[in-house]
């Protein structure tokens, strides 16, 4: 994430990166691929990636295949490494074969024509290897640039401990949601959740929830719409409950943010399934205290949920190996042997059917949340990922110009929904002086 | 004959000098090249660099193209650029007074030499300034923060809710705390040294006269600070205009205050690294360059012709 980014701190941030990163598992298997180079010719391909164990499972693949050597580089994580990977697509060469890329900027890199389709390199049948939930963050057009690697299916961490003492039975939808959170802020120190000026994130996942389509890509020309129903239901939602002071303002990631997730102040955190390994990492002490959710919805019974975080494994047009390389990506994602090392030496979540068809890791019970067996509720919030999201080419700019225009009116309780049009304004300007047709 | 013999002496000692003149200058250029080296690569070079690429833009649609003054026009037109030049502005006007202020009192302080422990006073100044500002940013960022740091632990010990001295009003001052902090030590060494040149003689003038230590601060010291108190004045403008660690590490603890245009550099810096718009950053970078060099000789203009009417 952006760098400086910007993007959240740290902590939180490298966990998801590692969510985006993560493993793929498999049932089918790249054996069945197709350009495989001939077994006496070898290959060496070069591949950019962050995950700090990833070497473990490139053994597993170098043994699997001979033919091709693997060498792995760690150039930094997220908007470092991009940096670094447009730098070699403008000069044309000395870029990598295969790289990981987070999936809000697959589609930065594929516009511009940087990236290989992979279907055109191998005879594997992706959508039955992967999750369609999944897939469409790596589907630009029609076309799909990348294997997903790991994922972030929203859901709801909760504080069990302050939700009883209270009171509120846990939430289903997000009426009932506001009903706990004003119980939680009566009947306690602590706040339902937090809201967070500089965490775009949190917007995308409301957004995309809603089928809210804010923006659409097509080639050249860009739509951006924040003033559409979906859009501004989210804003008159959080709105509504940020006025009301049922929310404190806090930076995910964060030390004070840490702390007050320690401590119960803040009651309940809608993220990524990654959330789980933020707390796990940085709040052992609180084991047993957390449980999962799904996230709430509109309507009783209408699961509908979204993702925050997970990459790809992308290959490089420019690469002239990029038969070998598709090879690497799709093993490393979807081989049994890979997603097993993924799951393992990686943590990731899979990405692949088969590895949540399987019975032993769905159904495992997590001791920090209390013995839950927490990844019935990760599949089924993959399972019910809403439709039509997708990633704008300028991602990166986008998110970082929302503490400007939302967070203030995030942070001076106002109103969020005139707050998504100035953004709109500030998306739309960049586009236009980008070269893209837009219309509003 | 002794004049013709002096002619070709003369003749041969003016060509030998003209020889000595040249091996001395080619030494001369031998011994500037390390400099002109560095300053040349480290200097120069960027700034052609800079100068060259703000007249083009990089779009993702359509790729690069030559566009003129387009970039700069834009720039003089933006109000998120008119916003941050504004919001340093108001820095210099009020933090530098202060800052030069306390500077000068420490100053004058320690130099009276009525004051015990001075040495160690000096150097407890001073020290703050030796601390790398993107780790006095994370402590002060601690300190101020409302909920778990030392402002929110004080308040909350007497039971009163703490400001928000993070939040949208404060940030400013804070950060004008944190780079008072820093840099009074660096000012005071500065006065301190130009009031240690004044000649001892003066003040022996001067005590014949019968003036005390108020009236030597007055008439002797204070004139005597006046380039010094120049020097620091232009330093502090130039720091101020280019403010950029302080907000960059506080924008992780308050990301919706400190936004991607809260200074000058930090908006550059957001052009290029989160917007990929170069070009852009780089005709801010040149004109905040130029409103720079601008601030720098206006002070010297006016201060000199203060000087002179006061003659």
């Amino acid at each position: 994430m952006n760098t400086r980014r910007t993007s959240p701190i740290r902590r939180v941030g490298v966990a998801a990166l590692a969510a985006s990163a993560l493993v793929l598992t498999g049932c089918s298997t790249a054996d069945g691929s197709v350009d495989e180079p001939t077994s006496d010719e070898p290959v060496e391909i070069l591949f950019w990636s962050w995950l700090p164990n990833i070497q473990t499972t490139i053994d597993l693949f170098e043994d699997a295949h001979p033919e091709i050597t693997v060498n792995l580089e760690n150039v930094g994580a997220g908007e470092e490494q991009y940096t670094k990977m447009q730098n070699a697509i403008d000069a044309g060469s000395g870029g990598p074969d295969v790289a990981q890329v987070t999936y809000d900027s697959v589609p930065s890199f594929a516009v511009t024509g940087a990236l290989a389709d992979v279907t055109q390199h191998t005879e594997a049948d992706l959508d039955e290897l992967f999750l369609s939930g999944v897939l469409q963050n790596v589907r630009v057009s029609g076309a799909t640039y990348g294997v997903p690697q790991d994922f972030g299916p929203g859901v709801m961490y909760y504080r069990e401990d302050v939700f009883s003492d209270v009171g509120v039975e846990v939430p289903e939808t997000w009426d009932e949601y506001a009903a706990a959170a004003e119980t939680v802020r009566s009947g306690s120190d602590s706040y339902m959740t937090f809201f967070d000026g500089g965490l775009p994130d949190f917007a995308y996942m409301g957004l995309w929830q809603n089928e809210a389509d804010p923006w659409t890509v097509d080639d050249t020309s860009v739509s951006v719409d924040l003033g559409g129903e979906g859009s501004q239901r989210w804003a008159d939602y959080w709105g509504d409950l940020n006025s009301r002071d049922l929310l404190v303002h806090s930076t995910m990631g964060s030390d004070e943010w840490f702390r007050q997730m320690g401590d119960g102040q803040i009651a309940s955190w809608i993220v990524g399934a990654w959330g789980l390994q933020a707390l796990q990492g940085n709040l052992p002490d609180n084991e047993g205290l957390w449980r999962v959710a799904p996230m709430p919805s509109w309507e009783a019974g209408d699961a509908a949920s979204s993702q925050f975080g997970g990459s790809a494994t992308v290959v490089l047009e420019q690469s002239d190996r990029k038969d070998a390389a598709t090879t690497f990506a799709l093993w490393l994602n979807s081989d049994p042997e890979a997603v097993e090392s993924l799951k393992a030496d990686q943590g990731l979540l899979p990405t692949t059917n088969a590895a949540w068809d399987d019975p032993a890791f769905l159904d495992e019970e997590i001791a920090y949340l209390g013995g839950q067996p927490a990844r019935q509720v990760f599949a089924a919030s993959a399972e019910s990922t809403a439709p039509g999201w997708e990633w704008l080419p300028f991602q990166v700019y986008v998110s970082s110009v929302y503490q400007d225009t939302v967070g203030g009116a995030i942070d001076s309780g106002g109103d969020i929904g005139a707050a998504l049009l100035d953004w709109q304004d500030r998306i739309v300007e960049y586009a236009e002086n980008q070269g893209f047709a837009v219309t509003e | 004959m002794a004049i013709d013999a002096a002619r070709p002496t003369h003749y041969a000692r003016s060509v030998r000098r003209g020889r000595v003149r040249r091996r001395l200058s080619v030494t001369a250029w031998l011994m500037l090249a390390p400099f002109i080296t560095v300053f040349v690569v480290s200097v120069i070079a960027p700034l052609l660099y800079a100068l060259a690429i703000s007249v083009y833009q990089n779009r993702l649609v359509g790729g690069t193209v030559f566009v003129g003054l387009e970039n700069y026009l834009r720039a003089l037109a933006d109000p998120l650029l008119g916003e941050g030049v504004i919001r340093v502005l108001l820095f210099i006007a009020v933090q530098v007074p202060i800052m030069l202020f306390i500077s000068l009192t420490a100053a004058l302080a320690l130099d009276s030499g009525r004051m015990g422990g001075s040495r160690v006073v000096r150097l407890g100044l001073f020290l703050p300034y030796a601390v790398p500002s993107v780790v006095a940013a994370l402590m002060w960022g601690y300190i101020f923060g409302g909920q778990f740091g030392l402002v929110g632990q004080v308040w909350g010990a007497v039971g009163a809710a703490p400001p928000d001295l993070l939040g949208n009003a404060l940030m400013l001052p804070s950060i004008g705390n944190i780079v008072t902090w820093s840099m009074v030590g660096y000012n005071m060494l500065i006065f301190y040294a130009a009031l240690r040149a004044v000649p001892t003689e003066i003040y022996e003038a001067s005590s014949i006269d019968g003036a005390g230590e108020w009236r030597r601060a007055w008439s002797i010291k204070l004139p005597a600070l006046r380039p010094a108190m120049l020097l620091a004045l232009v330093f502090s403008i130039i720091g101020s205009l280019q403010l950029f660690n302080e907000p960059s590490i506080l924008q992780a603890l308050r990301p919706s205050v400190i936004t991607t245009n809260y200074t000058p550099n930090l908006y550059a810096y957001s052009l290029s690294f989160l917007g990929g718009q170069i070009n852009y950053a780089a005709a801010i970078a040149i004109l905040m360059g130029l409103v720079t060099v601008i601030a720098a000789v206006f002070v010297q203009v006016v201060s000199a012709r203060a000087r002179r009417q006061n003659r």
